[in-house]
Protein backbone atom coordinates (compact mmCIF):
# COMPACT_ATOMS: atom_id res chain seq x y z
CA UNK A 1 0.00 0.00 0.00
CA UNK A 2 1.13 3.35 -0.48
CA UNK A 3 1.20 6.32 2.05
CA UNK A 4 -1.17 8.01 0.12
CA UNK A 5 -3.95 5.13 0.31
CA UNK A 6 -3.13 4.51 4.05
CA UNK A 7 -4.11 8.18 4.76
CA UNK A 8 -7.29 7.61 2.63
CA UNK A 9 -8.13 4.67 4.89
CA UNK A 10 -7.61 6.22 8.08
CA UNK A 11 -9.83 9.44 6.67
CA UNK A 12 -12.15 7.31 5.43
CA UNK A 13 -12.93 5.50 8.20
CA UNK A 14 -12.65 8.30 10.79
CA UNK A 15 -15.70 9.09 8.83
CA UNK A 16 -17.26 6.07 9.40
CA UNK A 17 -17.86 4.99 5.94
CA UNK A 18 -18.68 1.81 4.53
CA UNK A 19 -15.60 1.19 2.25
CA UNK A 20 -13.43 2.02 4.99
CA UNK A 21 -14.94 -1.12 6.69
CA UNK A 22 -14.23 -3.06 3.78
CA UNK A 23 -10.88 -2.08 3.50
CA UNK A 24 -10.12 -2.77 7.03
CA UNK A 25 -11.18 -6.78 5.77
CA UNK A 26 -9.17 -6.84 3.31
CA UNK A 27 -6.10 -5.91 4.57
CA UNK A 28 -6.46 -7.04 8.10
CA UNK A 29 -8.67 -9.76 8.23
CA UNK A 30 -7.57 -13.13 7.88
CA UNK A 31 -3.74 -11.80 9.64
CA UNK A 32 -6.05 -11.48 12.29
CA UNK A 33 -7.49 -14.58 12.30
CA UNK A 34 -3.94 -16.34 12.25
CA UNK A 35 -2.90 -14.20 14.84
CA UNK A 36 -5.59 -14.68 17.26
CA UNK A 37 -5.38 -18.74 16.28
CA UNK A 38 -1.96 -18.62 17.73
CA UNK A 39 -3.85 -17.11 21.44
CA UNK A 40 -6.75 -19.27 21.41
CA UNK A 41 -5.40 -22.19 19.08
CA UNK A 42 -8.75 -22.61 17.08
CA UNK A 43 -9.75 -21.10 14.16
CA UNK A 44 -13.14 -20.95 14.59
CA UNK A 45 -13.10 -19.39 17.72
CA UNK A 46 -10.22 -16.69 16.23
CA UNK A 47 -12.67 -15.47 13.38
CA UNK A 48 -15.47 -14.84 15.83
CA UNK A 49 -13.20 -12.78 17.99
CA UNK A 50 -11.66 -11.30 14.89
CA UNK A 51 -15.51 -10.66 14.04
CA UNK A 52 -16.37 -9.74 17.41
CA UNK A 53 -13.72 -6.93 17.46
CA UNK A 54 -14.77 -5.52 14.39
CA UNK A 55 -18.13 -4.80 15.14
CA UNK A 56 -16.94 -2.97 18.36
CA UNK A 57 -15.67 -0.45 15.85
CA UNK A 58 -18.86 0.54 15.41
CA UNK A 59 -19.80 1.47 18.83
CA UNK A 60 -16.62 3.36 19.62
CA UNK A 61 -15.49 6.54 18.57
CA UNK A 62 -12.15 6.42 17.87
CA UNK A 63 -9.83 8.53 15.51
CA UNK A 64 -6.67 7.28 14.53
CA UNK A 65 -4.00 9.54 13.75
CA UNK A 66 -1.58 7.09 12.25
CA UNK A 67 -1.51 3.85 10.32
CA UNK A 68 0.94 2.07 13.50
CA UNK A 69 -1.79 3.63 15.57
CA UNK A 70 -4.70 1.59 13.90
CA UNK A 71 -2.60 -1.83 13.71
CA UNK A 72 -1.99 -1.57 16.95
CA UNK A 73 -5.27 -0.95 18.25
CA UNK A 74 -6.38 -3.48 16.10
CA UNK A 75 -3.97 -6.61 17.62
CA UNK A 76 -3.76 -5.16 21.01
CA UNK A 77 -7.61 -5.92 20.54
CA UNK A 78 -8.01 -9.19 19.64
CA UNK A 79 -5.38 -9.96 21.73
CA UNK A 80 -7.35 -8.99 24.86
CA UNK A 81 -10.29 -10.92 23.33
CA UNK A 82 -8.47 -13.87 22.99
CA UNK A 83 -6.53 -13.98 26.86
CA UNK A 84 -10.17 -13.05 27.69
CA UNK A 85 -11.74 -15.89 26.11
CA UNK A 86 -8.76 -18.43 27.69
CA UNK A 87 -9.32 -16.73 31.10
CA UNK A 88 -12.82 -17.46 30.71
CA UNK A 89 -13.14 -20.81 29.74
CA UNK A 90 -14.96 -23.16 32.38
CA UNK A 91 -12.68 -25.95 31.53
CA UNK A 92 -8.69 -25.45 30.99
CA UNK A 93 -6.79 -27.76 29.77
CA UNK A 94 -3.02 -28.17 30.06
CA UNK A 95 -2.60 -26.26 26.68
CA UNK A 96 -4.91 -23.49 27.24
CA UNK A 97 -3.32 -22.85 30.49
CA UNK A 98 0.00 -22.78 28.82
CA UNK A 99 -1.15 -20.20 26.07
CA UNK A 100 -2.48 -18.72 28.60
CA UNK A 101 0.77 -17.99 30.36
CA UNK A 102 2.55 -17.45 27.42
CA UNK A 103 0.19 -14.81 25.72
CA UNK A 104 0.22 -13.17 28.32
CA UNK A 105 3.56 -11.88 27.47
CA UNK A 106 4.71 -8.54 25.61
CA UNK A 107 6.93 -10.03 23.82
CA UNK A 108 5.30 -12.39 22.24
CA UNK A 109 2.53 -10.29 21.32
CA UNK A 110 5.06 -8.06 19.40
CA UNK A 111 6.77 -11.59 17.91
CA UNK A 112 3.31 -12.49 16.82
CA UNK A 113 2.16 -8.96 15.01
CA UNK A 114 5.32 -8.66 13.27
CA UNK A 115 5.10 -11.91 11.91
CA UNK A 116 1.52 -11.72 10.22
CA UNK A 117 2.46 -8.11 9.44
CA UNK A 118 5.20 -9.73 7.15
CA UNK A 119 2.98 -12.31 6.02
CA UNK A 120 -0.11 -10.01 5.09
CA UNK A 121 2.09 -7.64 3.24
CA UNK A 122 3.26 -10.07 0.81
CA UNK A 123 0.15 -11.84 0.60
CA UNK A 124 -1.65 -8.66 -0.53
CA UNK A 125 1.31 -8.13 -2.81
CA UNK A 126 0.84 -11.63 -4.76
CA UNK A 127 -2.51 -11.30 -4.76
CA UNK A 128 -2.10 -8.39 -6.83
CA UNK A 129 0.34 -9.91 -9.58
CA UNK A 130 -1.33 -10.81 -12.99
CA UNK A 131 -2.52 -14.55 -12.88
CA UNK A 132 0.13 -16.45 -14.80
CA UNK A 133 2.75 -14.31 -12.30
CA UNK A 134 1.21 -15.75 -9.46
CA UNK A 135 0.62 -19.05 -10.07
CA UNK A 136 4.56 -19.47 -10.45
CA UNK A 137 5.05 -16.68 -7.57
CA UNK A 138 3.02 -19.24 -5.37
CA UNK A 139 4.31 -22.28 -6.65
CA UNK A 140 8.10 -20.92 -5.99
CA UNK A 141 7.34 -20.02 -2.78
CA UNK A 142 5.79 -23.70 -1.75
CA UNK A 143 9.08 -24.86 -2.99
CA UNK A 144 9.06 -26.11 -6.38
CA UNK A 145 11.37 -25.90 -9.09
CA UNK A 146 11.01 -23.89 -11.83
CA UNK A 147 11.21 -27.00 -14.45
CA UNK A 148 8.10 -28.45 -12.37
CA UNK A 149 6.12 -25.26 -12.30
CA UNK A 150 6.78 -25.03 -16.13
CA UNK A 151 5.40 -28.46 -16.44
CA UNK A 152 2.68 -28.43 -14.10
CA UNK A 153 1.29 -24.99 -15.61
CA UNK A 154 2.20 -26.31 -19.50
CA UNK A 155 4.32 -23.62 -20.20
CA UNK A 156 8.04 -23.65 -21.24
CA UNK A 157 10.85 -23.74 -19.37
CA UNK A 158 11.70 -20.40 -20.69
CA UNK A 159 8.42 -18.55 -20.34
CA UNK A 160 8.01 -19.67 -16.60
CA UNK A 161 11.75 -18.18 -16.05
CA UNK A 162 10.75 -14.92 -17.66
CA UNK A 163 6.97 -14.98 -15.58
CA UNK A 164 9.55 -15.92 -12.24
CA UNK A 165 12.03 -12.91 -12.87
CA UNK A 166 9.71 -10.13 -14.13
CA UNK A 167 7.12 -11.18 -11.18
CA UNK A 168 9.84 -11.21 -8.82
CA UNK A 169 11.08 -7.30 -10.12
CA UNK A 170 7.39 -6.49 -9.63
CA UNK A 171 7.04 -7.28 -5.80
CA UNK A 172 10.39 -6.08 -5.46
CA UNK A 173 9.20 -2.87 -6.53
CA UNK A 174 5.92 -3.12 -4.61
CA UNK A 175 7.08 -4.64 -1.32
CA UNK A 176 10.15 -1.36 -1.46
CA UNK A 177 9.52 0.44 1.84
CA UNK A 178 6.86 -2.90 2.94
CA UNK A 179 7.99 -4.15 6.22
CA UNK A 180 9.46 -7.72 5.17
CA UNK A 181 10.75 -7.80 1.04
CA UNK A 182 13.72 -9.40 2.61
CA UNK A 183 11.58 -12.78 2.07
CA UNK A 184 10.82 -12.02 -1.78
CA UNK A 185 15.06 -11.75 -1.68
CA UNK A 186 15.95 -14.78 -0.37
CA UNK A 187 12.32 -16.85 -1.60
CA UNK A 188 13.22 -16.35 -5.01
CA UNK A 189 17.07 -16.03 -5.54
CA UNK B 1 3.16 2.74 21.78
CA UNK B 2 7.08 3.69 21.31
CA UNK B 3 8.25 0.07 21.62
CA UNK B 4 5.53 -1.05 18.25
CA UNK B 5 7.13 2.14 16.33
CA UNK B 6 10.40 1.04 16.95
CA UNK B 7 9.49 -2.64 15.78
CA UNK B 8 7.73 -1.39 12.62
CA UNK B 9 10.40 1.32 12.23
CA UNK B 10 13.30 -1.79 12.59
CA UNK B 11 10.70 -3.75 9.95
CA UNK B 12 11.04 -0.86 7.61
CA UNK B 13 14.96 -0.60 7.35
CA UNK B 14 15.10 -4.26 6.68
CA UNK B 15 13.15 -4.45 3.82
CA UNK B 16 14.78 -1.02 2.51
CA UNK B 17 17.87 -3.15 2.84
CA UNK B 18 17.16 -5.32 -0.38
CA UNK B 19 17.16 -2.02 -2.11
CA UNK B 20 21.08 -1.37 -1.05
CA UNK B 21 20.40 2.34 -0.57
CA UNK B 22 20.16 1.87 3.31
CA UNK B 23 22.28 5.21 4.92
CA UNK B 24 24.59 5.21 7.59
CA UNK B 25 22.07 5.50 10.64
CA UNK B 26 19.94 2.53 9.28
CA UNK B 27 22.61 0.30 9.11
CA UNK B 28 23.39 1.51 12.64
CA UNK B 29 19.69 0.76 13.67
CA UNK B 30 19.69 -2.52 11.43
CA UNK B 31 22.64 -3.89 13.62
CA UNK B 32 20.97 -2.62 16.85
CA UNK B 33 18.23 -4.85 16.79
CA UNK B 34 19.77 -8.09 15.46
CA UNK B 35 22.39 -7.59 18.36
CA UNK B 36 19.83 -6.62 20.59
CA UNK B 37 18.90 -10.73 21.06
CA UNK B 38 19.70 -14.01 19.81
CA UNK B 39 16.06 -14.28 19.47
CA UNK B 40 15.56 -11.55 16.63
CA UNK B 41 17.57 -13.66 14.03
CA UNK B 42 15.71 -16.70 15.33
CA UNK B 43 12.72 -14.89 13.99
CA UNK B 44 13.68 -13.76 10.66
CA UNK B 45 15.03 -17.18 10.23
CA UNK B 46 11.78 -18.94 10.91
CA UNK B 47 10.04 -16.58 8.70
CA UNK B 48 12.71 -16.76 6.03
CA UNK B 49 11.40 -21.07 6.24
CA UNK B 50 10.03 -22.65 3.22
CA UNK B 51 7.58 -24.80 5.78
CA UNK B 52 6.23 -21.17 7.10
CA UNK B 53 5.25 -19.68 4.24
CA UNK B 54 3.88 -23.08 2.73
CA UNK B 55 1.44 -22.55 6.13
CA UNK B 56 0.49 -19.02 5.45
CA UNK B 57 -0.07 -19.68 1.71
CA UNK B 58 -2.47 -22.30 2.67
CA UNK B 59 -4.05 -20.41 5.26
CA UNK B 60 -4.55 -17.31 2.93
CA UNK B 61 -6.63 -19.48 0.58
CA UNK B 62 -8.76 -21.02 3.40
CA UNK B 63 -9.29 -17.79 5.16
CA UNK B 64 -11.59 -14.95 3.05
CA UNK B 65 -12.61 -12.11 4.10
CA UNK B 66 -16.09 -12.26 2.07
CA UNK B 67 -18.27 -14.17 4.32
CA UNK B 68 -17.06 -12.40 7.72
CA UNK B 69 -17.73 -9.05 5.14
CA UNK B 70 -20.99 -9.19 4.07
CA UNK B 71 -22.19 -10.32 7.40
CA UNK B 72 -20.37 -6.89 9.33
CA UNK B 73 -22.01 -4.98 6.23
CA UNK B 74 -25.29 -6.42 7.66
CA UNK B 75 -24.92 -5.27 11.58
CA UNK B 76 -23.73 -2.30 10.05
CA UNK B 77 -26.76 -1.04 8.29
CA UNK B 78 -29.35 -2.44 10.74
CA UNK B 79 -27.65 0.06 13.15
CA UNK B 80 -27.12 3.20 10.45
CA UNK B 81 -31.08 2.41 10.14
CA UNK B 82 -31.81 2.24 13.60
CA UNK B 83 -29.58 5.38 14.17
CA UNK B 84 -30.91 7.13 10.77
CA UNK B 85 -34.72 6.55 12.44
CA UNK B 86 -33.76 8.90 15.10
CA UNK B 87 -34.18 11.87 12.77
CA UNK B 88 -36.46 10.71 9.95
CA UNK B 89 -35.72 14.11 8.16
CA UNK B 90 -32.51 13.78 6.90
CA UNK B 91 -32.58 10.12 6.29
CA UNK B 92 -32.76 10.91 2.34
CA UNK B 93 -29.81 13.39 2.43
CA UNK B 94 -27.64 10.58 3.57
CA UNK B 95 -29.04 7.98 1.22
CA UNK B 96 -27.54 10.30 -1.42
CA UNK B 97 -23.97 10.59 0.62
CA UNK B 98 -23.86 6.68 1.51
CA UNK B 99 -24.15 3.57 -1.05
CA UNK B 100 -26.96 2.09 1.04
CA UNK B 101 -29.28 -0.84 -0.09
CA UNK B 102 -32.24 -1.26 2.12
CA UNK B 103 -35.58 -2.77 1.88
CA UNK B 104 -38.12 -0.55 2.62
CA UNK B 105 -41.58 -0.62 2.50
CA UNK B 106 -43.88 1.83 4.40
CA UNK B 107 -43.79 4.37 6.97
CA UNK B 108 -46.72 4.54 8.59
CA UNK B 109 -47.86 7.76 10.37
CA UNK B 110 -49.00 7.89 13.68
CA UNK B 111 -52.67 7.83 13.75
CA UNK B 112 -54.70 10.82 14.57
CA UNK B 113 -56.98 8.93 16.69
CA UNK B 114 -58.90 9.54 19.79
CA UNK B 115 -59.26 6.45 20.98
CA UNK B 116 -55.26 6.45 22.15
CA UNK B 117 -54.88 7.27 25.48
CA UNK B 118 -51.23 8.18 26.60
CA UNK B 119 -49.62 7.84 30.15
CA UNK B 120 -46.60 9.93 30.55
CA UNK B 121 -46.73 9.08 33.89
CA UNK B 122 -46.19 5.58 33.54
CA UNK B 123 -42.90 5.50 32.46
CA UNK B 124 -39.55 7.42 32.54
CA UNK B 125 -37.26 6.25 30.57
CA UNK B 126 -34.12 7.74 28.70
CA UNK B 127 -34.23 9.02 25.42
CA UNK B 128 -33.85 6.80 22.33
CA UNK B 129 -32.98 3.79 24.34
CA UNK B 130 -33.76 0.67 23.10
CA UNK B 131 -36.85 -0.15 25.65
CA UNK B 132 -39.83 -1.74 25.14
CA UNK B 133 -42.86 -3.47 27.19
CA UNK B 134 -43.57 -7.15 25.59
CA UNK B 135 -47.76 -8.00 26.01
CA UNK B 136 -47.80 -12.05 26.32
CA UNK B 137 -50.91 -14.09 24.98
CA UNK B 138 -51.95 -14.06 28.57
CA UNK B 139 -51.77 -10.55 29.46
CA UNK B 140 -48.38 -10.50 30.96
CA UNK B 141 -46.47 -8.02 30.83
CA UNK B 142 -42.71 -8.28 30.02
CA UNK B 143 -39.97 -4.89 30.42
CA UNK B 144 -37.28 -5.84 27.55
CA UNK B 145 -34.37 -3.49 27.88
CA UNK B 146 -30.55 -3.66 26.66
CA UNK B 147 -29.88 -7.32 28.76
CA UNK B 148 -31.25 -10.23 27.43
CA UNK B 149 -34.20 -12.63 28.69
CA UNK B 150 -35.94 -15.86 27.62
CA UNK B 151 -39.40 -15.45 27.25
CA UNK B 152 -41.77 -18.62 26.82
CA UNK B 153 -45.23 -18.53 25.30
CA UNK B 154 -47.25 -20.64 23.11
CA UNK B 155 -45.06 -23.35 23.14
CA UNK B 156 -41.78 -21.25 21.45
CA UNK B 157 -38.93 -19.99 23.50
CA UNK B 158 -38.15 -16.53 22.01
CA UNK B 159 -34.94 -14.90 23.22
CA UNK B 160 -34.28 -11.34 23.55
CA UNK B 161 -31.18 -9.57 23.40
CA UNK B 162 -29.21 -6.14 23.61
CA UNK B 163 -32.23 -4.44 22.34
CA UNK B 164 -33.65 -6.68 19.99
CA UNK B 165 -36.51 -9.60 19.86
CA UNK B 166 -35.99 -11.84 17.29
CA UNK B 167 -38.83 -14.54 15.94
CA UNK B 168 -37.25 -15.72 13.01
CA UNK B 169 -35.63 -19.01 13.07
CA UNK B 170 -37.68 -20.61 15.56
CA UNK B 171 -38.79 -23.96 16.09
CA UNK B 172 -42.77 -24.06 16.86
CA UNK B 173 -45.75 -25.31 15.64
CA UNK B 174 -47.10 -23.19 13.26
CA UNK B 175 -50.90 -23.66 13.40
CA UNK B 176 -50.42 -23.23 17.17
CA UNK B 177 -48.14 -19.72 16.90
CA UNK B 178 -50.35 -18.05 14.44
CA UNK B 179 -53.25 -17.54 17.05
CA UNK B 180 -50.81 -16.32 19.75
CA UNK B 181 -50.23 -12.63 19.97
CA UNK B 182 -47.71 -10.83 21.00
CA UNK B 183 -47.87 -6.88 21.57
CA UNK B 184 -44.91 -4.80 21.25
CA UNK B 185 -44.95 -1.60 22.94
CA UNK B 186 -42.57 1.42 22.84
CA UNK B 187 -42.72 4.03 25.18
CA UNK B 188 -42.52 7.69 24.59
CA UNK B 189 -38.54 8.07 24.58
CA UNK B 190 -37.78 4.49 23.18
CA UNK B 191 -37.50 2.55 20.14
CA UNK B 192 -37.06 -0.70 19.61
CA UNK B 193 -35.91 -2.98 16.39
CA UNK B 194 -37.24 -6.55 16.16
CA UNK B 195 -37.81 -9.24 13.76
CA UNK B 196 -40.97 -10.73 12.72
CA UNK B 197 -41.37 -14.54 12.40
CA UNK B 198 -40.86 -14.43 8.56
CA UNK B 199 -37.24 -12.53 8.71
CA UNK B 200 -39.70 -8.96 8.48
CA UNK B 201 -37.88 -6.39 9.79
CA UNK B 202 -39.28 -3.91 11.72
CA UNK B 203 -37.80 -0.60 13.81
CA UNK B 204 -40.60 0.49 15.99
CA UNK B 205 -40.60 4.34 17.12
CA UNK B 206 -41.47 6.00 20.29
CA UNK B 207 -45.06 6.02 21.33
CA UNK B 208 -45.77 2.37 19.24
CA UNK B 209 -47.93 -0.11 19.75
CA UNK B 210 -47.33 -3.45 17.51
CA UNK B 211 -49.36 -6.44 17.31
CA UNK B 212 -48.75 -9.38 15.49
CA UNK B 213 -48.70 -13.11 15.28
CA UNK B 214 -45.48 -15.02 17.44
CA UNK B 215 -45.85 -17.18 13.61
CA UNK B 216 -47.16 -16.79 10.17
CA UNK B 217 -49.57 -19.38 8.97
CA UNK B 218 -50.07 -19.71 5.01
CA UNK B 219 -51.77 -16.78 4.39
CA UNK B 220 -51.71 -13.54 4.42
CA UNK B 221 -49.16 -11.69 7.08
CA UNK B 222 -50.80 -9.55 8.99
CA UNK B 223 -49.60 -7.21 11.93
CA UNK B 224 -51.60 -4.27 13.53
CA UNK B 225 -50.13 -0.89 14.15
CA UNK B 226 -50.55 1.85 16.63
CA UNK B 227 -47.79 4.74 15.37
CA UNK B 228 -44.81 4.75 13.98
CA UNK B 229 -42.69 1.98 12.34
CA UNK B 230 -40.54 1.45 9.73
CA UNK B 231 -40.62 -2.04 7.58
CA UNK B 232 -37.98 -4.32 5.53
CA UNK B 233 -40.49 -6.73 4.69
CA UNK B 234 -39.29 -10.24 4.12
CA UNK B 235 -39.52 -11.32 0.56
CA UNK B 236 -42.86 -13.68 -0.01
CA UNK B 237 -44.50 -13.68 -2.98
CA UNK B 238 -47.24 -15.97 -1.76
CA UNK B 239 -48.00 -14.60 1.61
CA UNK B 240 -49.07 -10.37 1.21
CA UNK B 241 -47.66 -8.77 3.83
CA UNK B 242 -50.56 -6.04 5.68
CA UNK B 243 -50.09 -4.06 8.10
CA UNK B 244 -53.91 -2.94 9.81
CA UNK B 245 -54.04 0.81 11.44
CA UNK B 246 -57.12 2.19 12.58
CA UNK B 247 -57.85 4.20 9.58
CA UNK B 248 -55.80 2.54 6.52
CA UNK B 249 -54.44 -0.38 5.66
CA UNK B 250 -51.03 -0.77 3.83
CA UNK B 251 -50.29 -4.16 1.46
CA UNK B 252 -47.22 -4.94 0.23
CA UNK B 253 -45.28 -7.94 -1.19
CA UNK B 254 -41.91 -6.98 -0.15
CA UNK B 255 -39.92 -3.94 -1.18
CA UNK B 256 -36.00 -3.98 -2.26
CA UNK B 257 -34.43 -1.23 -4.61
CA UNK B 258 -30.75 -0.02 -4.65
CA UNK B 259 -29.15 3.27 -4.15
CA UNK B 260 -26.44 3.96 -5.91
CA UNK B 261 -24.68 7.43 -5.42
CA UNK B 262 -20.55 7.16 -6.18
CA UNK B 263 -19.22 11.07 -6.40
CA UNK B 264 -17.30 10.62 -9.16
CA UNK B 265 -19.90 9.32 -10.70
CA UNK B 266 -21.77 12.80 -10.46
CA UNK B 267 -25.49 11.28 -9.87
CA UNK B 268 -27.64 9.33 -7.85
CA UNK B 269 -29.38 6.41 -9.11
CA UNK B 270 -32.16 4.71 -7.56
CA UNK B 271 -33.70 1.32 -8.94
CA UNK B 272 -36.42 -0.66 -7.70
CA UNK B 273 -37.00 -4.23 -7.54
CA UNK B 274 -39.72 -4.82 -5.94
CA UNK B 275 -42.52 -3.22 -4.45
CA UNK B 276 -42.91 0.56 -4.79
CA UNK B 277 -41.26 3.47 -3.22
CA UNK B 278 -40.80 7.19 -4.26
CA UNK B 279 -37.69 8.85 -4.80
CA UNK B 280 -37.59 12.86 -3.58
CA UNK B 281 -34.60 15.27 -3.74
CA UNK B 282 -32.91 16.17 -0.23
CA UNK B 283 -34.76 19.22 -1.15
CA UNK B 284 -37.78 18.31 -1.07
CA UNK B 285 -38.61 20.45 -4.45
CA UNK B 286 -39.11 17.35 -6.47
CA UNK B 287 -40.55 13.28 -6.02
CA UNK B 288 -41.15 11.03 -8.38
CA UNK B 289 -42.80 7.44 -7.45
CA UNK B 290 -41.26 4.46 -9.01
CA UNK B 291 -43.06 0.86 -9.98
CA UNK B 292 -40.67 -2.21 -10.08
CA UNK B 293 -38.13 -2.31 -12.31
CA UNK B 294 -37.88 1.57 -13.05
CA UNK B 295 -34.67 3.92 -12.17
CA UNK B 296 -34.81 7.24 -10.90
CA UNK B 297 -31.66 9.13 -12.43
CA UNK B 298 -31.09 12.59 -10.09
CA UNK B 299 -28.13 14.26 -12.38
CA UNK B 300 -25.67 16.92 -11.76
CA UNK B 301 -27.84 19.88 -12.67
CA UNK B 302 -30.73 19.03 -10.87
CA UNK B 303 -32.83 17.21 -13.01
CA UNK B 304 -34.75 13.80 -12.06
CA UNK B 305 -35.17 11.47 -14.87
CA UNK B 306 -36.71 7.58 -15.21
CA UNK B 307 -35.79 4.64 -16.96
CA UNK B 308 -36.77 1.33 -17.39
CA UNK B 309 -34.02 -1.23 -16.68
CA UNK B 310 -32.88 -4.46 -15.97
CA UNK B 311 -32.71 -4.25 -12.00
CA UNK B 312 -30.35 -7.30 -12.09
CA UNK B 313 -27.49 -5.01 -13.60
CA UNK B 314 -27.88 -2.87 -10.80
CA UNK B 315 -27.90 -5.07 -7.78
CA UNK B 316 -26.12 -7.87 -8.35
CA UNK B 317 -23.31 -6.38 -6.35
CA UNK B 318 -25.18 -6.81 -2.93
CA UNK B 319 -24.48 -10.44 -3.65
CA UNK B 320 -20.89 -9.97 -4.42
CA UNK B 321 -21.23 -10.31 -8.50
CA UNK B 322 -21.50 -8.32 -11.31
CA UNK B 323 -23.36 -8.69 -14.14
CA UNK B 324 -22.84 -7.05 -17.13
CA UNK B 325 -24.84 -6.69 -20.48
CA UNK B 326 -22.93 -4.98 -23.55
CA UNK B 327 -21.25 -2.72 -20.61
CA UNK B 328 -18.01 -1.00 -22.29
CA UNK B 329 -14.46 -1.78 -20.67
CA UNK B 330 -14.34 2.10 -19.39
CA UNK B 331 -17.20 0.97 -17.09
CA UNK B 332 -16.34 -2.44 -16.42
CA UNK B 333 -12.80 -1.52 -15.32
CA UNK B 334 -14.41 1.95 -13.12
CA UNK B 335 -16.51 -0.85 -11.32
CA UNK B 336 -13.13 -3.24 -10.76
CA UNK B 337 -11.48 -0.43 -9.55
CA UNK B 338 -13.86 0.90 -6.90
CA UNK B 339 -13.88 -3.13 -5.95
CA UNK B 340 -10.37 -4.01 -6.09
CA UNK B 341 -9.22 -0.31 -4.89
CA UNK B 342 -7.01 0.18 -8.15
CA UNK B 343 -6.31 2.82 -10.16
CA UNK B 344 -7.06 1.90 -14.22
CA UNK B 345 -5.39 3.54 -16.76
CA UNK B 346 -6.19 3.73 -20.80
CA UNK B 347 -3.06 3.61 -23.08
CA UNK B 348 -5.15 3.84 -25.90
CA UNK B 349 -8.59 5.73 -25.79
CA UNK B 350 -10.80 3.15 -28.24
CA UNK B 351 -10.27 0.46 -26.08
CA UNK B 352 -13.25 2.31 -23.77
CA UNK B 353 -15.56 1.79 -26.36
CA UNK B 354 -15.16 -2.32 -26.49
CA UNK B 355 -18.14 -3.53 -25.16
CA UNK B 356 -18.67 -6.90 -22.48
CA UNK B 357 -21.19 -9.27 -21.15
CA UNK B 358 -21.01 -11.49 -18.66
CA UNK B 359 -21.38 -12.04 -14.86
CA UNK B 360 -18.58 -12.55 -12.21
CA UNK B 361 -18.03 -12.78 -9.05
CA UNK B 362 -16.48 -10.06 -6.61
CA UNK B 363 -13.99 -11.74 -4.97
CA UNK B 364 -12.40 -14.25 -6.32
CA UNK B 365 -12.66 -13.67 -10.19
CA UNK B 366 -10.46 -10.16 -11.12
CA UNK B 367 -8.23 -12.74 -12.67
CA UNK B 368 -11.28 -14.52 -14.79
CA UNK B 369 -12.53 -11.29 -16.07
CA UNK B 370 -9.51 -9.70 -16.96
CA UNK B 371 -7.98 -12.90 -18.50
CA UNK B 372 -11.57 -12.86 -20.01
CA UNK B 373 -11.31 -9.75 -21.84
CA UNK B 374 -7.60 -10.33 -22.79
CA UNK B 375 -8.52 -13.64 -24.83
CA UNK B 376 -11.76 -11.95 -26.18
CA UNK B 377 -10.57 -8.75 -27.36
CA UNK B 378 -7.30 -6.99 -28.59
CA UNK B 379 -7.21 -5.14 -25.11
CA UNK B 380 -3.99 -6.03 -22.75
CA UNK B 381 -3.16 -5.78 -18.87
CA UNK B 382 -0.07 -4.75 -16.86
CA UNK B 383 -0.48 -4.56 -13.41
CA UNK B 384 2.06 -2.48 -11.64
CA UNK B 385 1.60 -1.70 -8.14
CA UNK B 386 -1.87 -0.45 -7.66
CA UNK B 387 -1.92 0.38 -11.11
CA UNK B 388 -3.28 -1.31 -13.99
CA UNK B 389 -2.40 0.09 -17.25
CA UNK B 390 -5.06 -1.07 -20.55
CA UNK B 391 -2.93 -1.32 -23.59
Amino acid sequence: MKMNQRDFLLESLNRREERAYELLYRYFYTPLVLFAGKYVGNEDVAKDIVQELFISLLDVEMKFDSWVALKVYLYTGVKNKALNYLRHLKVRGQYEVMALKEGEKYEVFLERMMEEDVFARLMLVVEQLPPQYRKVMTLTLKGYKISEIAEMMGISLDTAKEYKKDGKKRLCTKLNGAVYSILVGILFS
Amino acid sequence: MKKEEKIFRISEIISKSLGENLNEDEVRELEVWLAEDEHNRELLKEWKSVVKTEEKIEAYKRLKYSEAWENFRKVRQEKLVLHHRKNRSVWLKYAAVFVISLGVAVVLLRNQGEDKVVQVAETTVSAGRSQAVLVLSSGERQTLNEEGKRIEDGGMTIKTESGTINYSGQVQSEVKGENVFHTLEVPRGGEYFMVLADGTKVWLNADTRLKYPVAFGGGVRKVFLEGEAYFEVAKDVRCMFVVETAHARVKVLGTSFDVCAYEEDGKVFTTLEEGSVEMEKADYTEVLRMIPGEQVCLIEDGRMEKYEVETELFTSWRSGRLVFKNMSLEELMRNISRWYDVEVKFKKEHLKRIVFTGDVKKYEDLDEVLEFVELTSEARFMIEGDIITVY
